[in-house]
């Protein structure tokens, strides 16, 4: 098991290494020099600009640049932003809150319409499984920019119950504004989830174990407590772990949707502005949440296991 | 190839006959097939022309002259979510087209070779796998630019390691199968083995998977859109037309309503058909089967 | 009062493609304490049998006739009583123990979990599960109580599924194809181990298996199936010393000597058929070596002969042996246990 969750870091450690050399070296792959944002129009005399690509370290060579901006960011230094000259990291501290808080409402809806219908789906068959089964593939194939316009145009705009911008401040204003951009993200999520976990269900529902427990005589409740869930537990974690992974990258588009100010507007905006320390900052966050919480899945998974967890001994 | 060999080569081509599609996936094809007649059609099919407005009728409800209306500058909108079909369905056709013509012979080359060759795809495909489509996309926006053609491109990467790891598994399975053992010691070389009969078998699992993936990209890009880093207003196409939400504030939902369903529709469509392609067929009455007691 | 009644048990199971005939009024009682085995091929539908026994059937089974387990009838059980029938009177070793066993859950946690389920004893029933556990040939049987199944070799967990079956002092053991993971050797020891335990505990067993041999060995009486139906019911000596149905002795014949070479290797023509497959009149026509035309035309009923029941037409000339020509030669069997 500790050799599992090792081998799992060392691969993460690995794909991040490679994700932040792809995500710094992306950037500069863009035409136009960098330091070009800060004239404008104006182009300047070579001085000048030597000047200040000396001063934004613009003259070494790739790879030292590479080693040292990795080096910052390792002792928490995100760098200064182009634009603003403030350190990287105030910028991105309030929209990284935000951020959070919506993927963190998001990913408790997920488990709660995706598990809950899935679980319902596969012990109740008939009706209501065929029903459910219908709303959930509907789910799966909404994109939240669909569903966002959708409950806009409901509960904002017509009823009113829900704000259609912005987020007012306080725990209740949070709530209150991040509820529809919460449901936005969640709604294909929880379709994928749902669907994942009424087959794995099912599937533990038909196996002999389960068979095997009704055989002998035991109560359908410790069945399927005991049996069923503790054995779909394993994908339906999987899957949860990957969605909840995926909505970092899917809180762009309802960030702006929403015009929330997060790490997703704060993204777009800065590319827009070409400001590219924040931009690698942001991307580089992304990507490790996403990563980071994959492999906590896995491990999570893997740790349910016995199979995984022993060295099998025959 | 020899008689003793013809023999011996599985030809498990699943052809879709007509029964296996169901009539949930009868219903899907045709809506896939609806919308594929609208997008190469289009100037025969729509009304008024997509890009022509008129000021003096701006946000005009159903009539008949307007199907749906206009939009905030009095274009029509049925006809711009006609045309805005082209480049809905050509941009994630392009991405899946992309994908496939790098993924698949990356693909064989690994199961083919294995050993180190196969260590190193794997690895690239994994790191690409553990960056979300959407990230890498919004950064190619970022680099080179905000643009139908950098999205596509960021898009078809994106999606490498989906094909190719289906396709590597499958590939694999093939490869120890008894018939290419066969065609080897009779001198064909990988390629031809490759082309003329792994690729023929797997044939159906890549239509399947490629049809699920063209819905993906179909969302992917229309969000894309969605956050003007793909198609530009004020082209015409499903996402561009669903982010209009000033006209939603307004009261006037119509445009993106219309451009929702045509998406939701469209890709639920799709799912529907590629898990036909792929052999499962749930229905209506094997649920309700199921759900007598014994 | 019989252990186990089985009475005109018929089965369909609903399918895409409509109803399909699995068995046929199967019947056959076994007595308290008795070994009754089931044997058949593939097809035969004795897998099945032993789960219509059980209630444990899929939902699109359709079964129709009563089995009474100690003088109740199982069809008509409400849910909580079933299972308090399949707690209290019934064991049910299934023939994949990877499979039966739950791979998340600790063997002692598995041989346990009815008693926890009602809240009784733990204590008690883990000293029952280490004595069972000993007494049918598990080493160490504490460690292994902590261990997953996972730790656990093929033979070994398979034991573990026996002596669970075993813990609630069970009237009937349901046992299908107990041993066919096992090697030979293992299977033996097991088979004589559960005998023994059996004993002890007057408990009766109905054994499911292909294998005619083994039947023979371990079983008391023997039933045989053959395409959904039962075409021969006797004692296993009597079975042993003169098999009187065709398919019965053509299932003799075909088992290889182990002292000469036979050519070609004996065989029962055709292939063993599954009743949706078999037209009217008798399972068996198509492969049977003295059948004649009203076999073709009319099941033939389950004569009584002797203490035995054979289903064919000419059971009387078989019982005369002016057959004997006609029908393969049945190699010596070995000594079975009643004998």
């Amino acid at each position: 098991m500790y050799a599992f969750a090792a081998k799992r870091l060392g691969g993460l450690l690995l794909t991040l290494f490679v994700a932040s050399f792809a995500v710094y070296g992306a950037i500069y792959l863009s035409p136009g020099s960098p330091e070009s944002v800060l004239f404008g129009s104006h182009p300047p005399t070579p001085e000048v600009r030597a000047q200040v690509r000396h001063f934004l370290g613009l003259d070494r060579p790739f790879l030292v640049r590479y080693v040292t901006w990795l080096g910052h960011v390792l002792n928490g230094d995100l760098g200064r932003s182009v634009i603003s000259q403030q350190a990287v990291t105030d910028r991105i501290a309030g929209p990284l809150t935000v951020t959070l808080a919506l993927v963190g409402y998001a990913a408790i809806l997920i488990v709660l319409f995706g598990v809950g219908p899935g679980l319902l789906s596969a012990l109740r068959p008939g009706v209501v499984d065929a029903s459910l089964t219908g709303v959930v593939s509907l789910a799966t194939a909404m994109p939240a920019f669909v569903t966002a316009a959708l409950l806009t145009s409901f509960f904002a705009v017509r009823l009113g119950w829900f704000p259609a911008y912005g987020l007012d401040p306080g725990l209740g204003g949070w709530l209150h504004g991040l509820t529809l951009p919460a449901f936005s993200l969640a709604v294909i999520s929880s379709g994928l989830v749902a669907r994942v976990t009424r087959t794995a269900t099912k599937e533990v529902l038909a196996s002999e174990h389960v068979v095997t427990a009704e055989a002998r005589g035991i109560s359908r409740r410790r069945t399927i407590r005991s049996h069923v869930l503790r054995n779909a537990a394993g994908p339906v974690l999987s899957v949860t772990g990957l969605q909840i992974a995926s909505l970092f990258a899917g809180a762009v588009v309802v960030e702006q949707a929403f015009g929330l100010n997060g790490l997703g507007g704060l993204l777009i905006s800065s590319i827009e502005q070409k400001d590219f320390p924040v931009v690698q900052a942001i991307a580089l966050l992304l990507v490790t949440a996403f990563v980071v919480l994959n492999a906590v899945a896995d491990v999570l998974v893997a740790a349910l296991d016995p199979a995984r967890r022993l060295a099998v001994v025959r | 190839m020899t008689a003793a060999t013809e023999v011996l080569v599985p030809r498990r081509r699943i052809v879709l006959r007509a029964p296996a599609l169901g009539a949930s996936g009868w219903l899907a094809l045709a809506v896939v097939t609806l919308v594929v007649v609208l997008a190469a059609f289009a100037p025969l099919v729509a009304p008024h022309d997509p890009d022509t407005g008129n000021l003096l009728t701006p946000y005009a409800g159903p009539s008949g002259a307007h199907w749906l209306g206009t939009d905030a500058t009095g274009r029509d909108i049925a006809s711009r979510l006609i045309y805005g079909a082209r480049t809905s369905l050509l941009g994630p056709a392009a991405i899946v087209l992309l994908s496939l013509l790098i993924g698949v012979p990356l693909a064989l080359v690994s199961a083919w070779r294995g050993g180190a060759v196969a260590f190193v795809i794997t690895r690239a495909l994994d790191v690409l796998f553990a960056i979300p489509g959407m990230l890498i996309a919004i950064l190619a926006a970022a680099v080179f630019g905000a643009g139908l053609r950098s999205a596509v491109l960021a898009l078809a990467v994106a999606y490498l390691p989906y094909t190719a790891r289906v396709i590597v598994s499958a590939a694999e399975r093939e490869r120890r199968q008894e018939y290419v053992r066969a065609l080897t010691v009779q001198g064909a070389s990988a390629v031809s083995i490759s082309v003329r009969h792994v690729l023929r078998n797997i044939g159906p699992l890549i239509a399947s998977q490629s049809t699920v993936a063209f819905a993906y990209a179909l969302i992917d890009l229309a969000s894309l859109s969605f956050l003007g880093l793909a198609v530009q207003p004020p082209q015409a196409d499903w996402g561009v037309l669903a982010s209009d939400r000033d006209s939603v504030l307004q009261g006037h939902s119509t445009q993106v309503a219309a451009a929702s369903v045509l998406v939701v529709a469209t890709v639920l469509a799709l799912f529907v058909v590629g898990a036909r392609m792929a052999g499962e067929r749930p229905s209506v009455r094997g649920f309700l089967r199921r759900g007598r007691a014994r | 009062m019989s252990v186990l009644d089985v009475r005109d048990l018929s089965l369909e199971i609903d399918t895409p493609a409509g109803p399909v005939p699995i068995l046929r009024e199967v019947g056959f009682t076994v007595a308290p304490g008795e070994a009754v085995g089931l044997v058949g091929e593939s097809g035969s539908g004795k897998s099945m049998t032993l789960r219509a026994i059980a209630r444990l059937l899929p939902p699109t089974a359709r079964p129709t006739g009563t089995i009474a387990i100690n003088g109740t009838p199982v069809g008509s059980l409400g849910r909580s009583a079933l299972r308090a029938l399949r707690r209290r009177e019934l064991g049910f070793v299934f023939q994949d123990p990877r499979a039966a066993v739950n791979p998340m859950h600790r063997v002692g946690d598995f041989l346990t979990e009815v008693v926890r389920d009602r809240r009784g004893d733990v204590r008690a029933a883990t000293a029952r599960a280490v004595d069972l556990l000993a007494r049918i040939g598990v080493p160490d049987p504490e460690r292994r109580l902590r261990q997953y199944p996972v730790e656990l070799s093929g033979g070994l967990l398979q034991r573990v599924v026996i002596a669970a079956a075993l813990m609630g002092g069970p009237s009937l053991l349901l046992a299908d194809e107990p041993t066919t993971a096992l090697d030979v050797t293992t299977q033996s020891d097991v088979l004589a181990l559960v005998d023994e335990l059996r004993r002890e505990q007057g408990t009766a067993m109905v054994f499911v298996t292909h294998d005619l041999d083994l039947a023979l060995a371990v079983c008391d009486r023997v039933v045989v199936l053959y395409a959904g139906q039962v075409v021969e019911v006797a004692s296993a000596a009597s079975l042993a010393r003169a098999p009187l149905h065709p398919y019965t002795r053509g299932l003799f014949a075909s088992r290889p000597p182990l002292d000469r070479r036979v050519e070609p290797m004996p065989a029962i023509d055709g292939v063993p058929a599954a009743l949706a497959d078999v037209p009217a009149g008798c399972p068996f026509q198509a492969r049977c070596p003295i059948v004649q035309d009203r076999c073709r035309t009319s099941l033939p009923p389950l004569i009584p002969v002797g203490d035995e029941l054979v289903r064919c037409h000419r059971v009387d000339e078989l019982r005369a042996g002016t057959l004997i020509g006609r029908l393969p030669l049945v190699a010596p069997a070995p000594t079975p246990a009643g004998a």
